[in-house]
C-alpha cells in the first residue's frame, strides 16, 4: 500500500463511505502480528517441569522411569520421578498406560516394564526402622534439591537458550549406598485354585475373566503373570494393574467361541477348558457371563 | 488530508500489529502443559539423562541411549556433559555421577551416532 493508493480511497469528509484505509491498516497489522508471533518467532517455554510435558512425552517419560526401575531396582526413586510427572495420580496414570499398551500389544517389552513398576508400587511400603541422616548425596533426585519446584504455569518463556559451560574436574561428592533391588513376587510358588464362580450379574461384560491371587498369608499378590492359552495362541497379563480393586486382581475378556486354559504364575495350577458361561436373566433370556477365579499359595 | 490518512493508516496498522502479537503470543500460544522434554529445567534434564544412563548400564545399547537423549535436543554428548555438571553442582551420589560418566564415555567412543528423534 503506497500513499498514492491511499488517495484512491473516497474522501470520508465528502461522502458517507467508511474510512476503509483504516480498516485495511488494522487487518494488515493483525496479519503481520500473527505471522510474527506464530511463524517468525513463536513463543517457547523454557525451564519447565515434567508435569508440563505433552501427553505423548509423558508416556515416553513414564516408560523411561519404568525401564530405569528395571535397571536399578530403586522403587523409591521411581516413585519420586513418577510423582514429578503425574503428582498424586501417578499410580493410576501408570496403570492406565500399562493396560493400554498391553491391550494394543505393539510393544510388549515396554508394556511389561510398565506393568512391573505398577505391581511394585502396589506392594505395601515397609516401615523404615530409623530415619536416615541427611547427606549431601541424598539430594540426587531433583525433587529434593535447593532449586524451587515450578508450579503449573510458572515456566519462563524465552526465545533464547543458555550456553552450557564445559565440564571441569571437581571433587566427587560423598558416596551413599543405594537400596538393593526390590524382591519380586515369588513366581515359582505354586498357586492352587480355591474358588471358581460364574459371573452372571447384570452389567458384567460378556466373557469377563476375573482373577484374584493371594499368598499363603491371604495377602493379595501383585505383579504375577497370568497366562491364557487357547487353540493357536496365548497371552500374558498381570495382577496389580487395578490397585483400586485389589493388588492381586487381574482381568481379561474371553472370546465365547474359544476354550481357554488359565495358569497363574510360572508353575500354578492350570484351569482347563474354560469357556464363558451361559447365564439366565430373571426374564428368562440367556446371555454370556464371565468367570471369577481365586488362586492362593498353599 | 492526505497526511492524516497516512497517519491514520499507520496508526491502525500498529494497533493491528499489537493485536496480532497479543493473539499469537498470548491467547493462541501453546499452553505450558504441552511442552517438550528439551524445555525441561536443567535439574530435570539431568535426572532424565541419569535415567537414560541407568538403562544404558543395564542393557548396554549406546544407540538406544542416544535416541532417548535426542528428545532433549542438541547432541547427546553435550547433554550428558551438562548433566554431569548439574549432578556435581547438586551433590548427586557418586555412583550416579559415575553412571553418567560411563554413558559419556560410551557416547564419546561412538562419535558417528546420529540419533533420530522418536517421541
Amino acid at each position: 500500500m503506497t500513499p498514492d493508493d491511499l488517495d484512491n480511497y473516497p474522501d470520508e469528509a465528502s461522502s458517507s463511505q467508511p474510512p476503509l484505509y483504516l480498516l485495511t491498516g488494522l487487518v494488515l497489522g493483525l496479519l503481520l502480528g500473527l505471522f510474527i508471533a506464530r511463524v517468525l518467532s513463536p513463543l517457547r517455554y523454557m525451564d519447565t517441569a515434567p508435569a508440563m510435558l505433552s501427553e505423548s512425552y509423558k508416556a515416553t517419560y513414564r516408560l523411561l522411569i519404568a525401564q530405569a526401575y528395571q535397571s536399578n531396582g530403586n522403587l523409591e526413586r521411581a516413585r519420586l520421578r513418577l510423582h514429578l510427572l503425574d503428582g498424586d495420580l501417578a499410580p493410576q496414570a501408570l496403570a492406565s498406560q500399562a493396560q493400554q499398551w498391553l491391550a494394543e500389544g505393539n510393544n510388549l517389552e515396554a508394556a511389561r516394564a510398565l506393568a512391573e513398576l505398577v505391581a511394585a508400587l502396589a506392594q505395601p511400603t515397609p516401615p523404615s526402622s530409623s530415619p536416615a541422616p541427611p547427606t549431601p548425596a541424598s539430594g540426587s533426585l531433583v525433587s529434593t534439591v535447593s532449586l524451587p519446584t515450578l508450579g503449573l504455569g510458572q515456566a519462563i518463556a524465552t526465545p533464547t537458550s543458555t550456553p552450557s559451560p564445559t565440564p571441569t574436574l571437581t571433587p566427587w561428592p560423598t558416596f551413599t549406598p543405594r537400596p538393593s533391588p526390590t524382591q519380586r513376587p515369588a513366581l515359582q510358588a505354586p498357586f492352587k485354585l480355591v474358588d471358581q464362580r460364574p459371573l452372571c450379574e447384570n452389567g458384567v461384560p460378556a466373557g469377563l475373566l476375573q482373577i484374584y491371587l493371594t499368598d499363603n498369608a491371604g495377602q493379595p499378590l501383585a505383579g504375577v503373570p497370568i497366562t491364557l492359552f487357547w487353540s493357536g495362541g496365548q497371552n500374558v497379563f498381570y495382577t496389580g494393574l487395578y490397585p483400586a480393586i485389589s493388588p492381586g486382581y487381574a482381568d481379561a475378556l474371553l472370546d465365547p467361541n474359544l476354550t481357554y486354559d488359565v495358569r497363574p504364575g510360572d508353575v500354578g495350577e492350570t484351569v482347563r477348558g474354560l469357556q464363558p458361561p451361559q447365564c439366565k436373566a430373571p426374564d428368562g433370556q440367556t446371555f454370556i457371563g464371565g468367570w471369577r477365579l481365586e488362586f492362593a499359595q498353599p | 488530508m492526505r497526511l492524516w490518512r497516512i497517519l491514520g493508516f499507520l496508526f491502525t496498522l500498529a494497533v493491528g500489529l499489537g493485536l496480532g502479537l497479543y493473539l499469537g503470543w498470548g491467547i493462541m500460544a501453546a499452553q505450558p502443559q504441552n511442552t517438550t522434554p528439551d524445555t525441561l529445567r536443567a535439574d530435570y534434564q539431568a535426572d532424565y539423562v541419569l535415567m537414560v544412563a541407568e538403562i544404558y548400564q543395564h542393557e548396554g545399547d549406546v544407540n538406544a541411549a542416544a535416541q532417548r537423549l535426542a528428545l532433549l535436543g542438541e547432541s547427546p554428548l553435550r547433554k550428558v556433559q551438562e548433566a554431569i555438571l548439574t549432578a556435581q553442582q547438586l551433590g548427586y551420589a557418586r555412583e550416579d555421577v559415575e553412571t553418567l560418566a560411563r554413558l559419556f564415555q560410551a557416547l564419546q567412543t561412538q562419535p558417528q551416532i546420529q540419533p533420530t528423534v522418536a517421541p
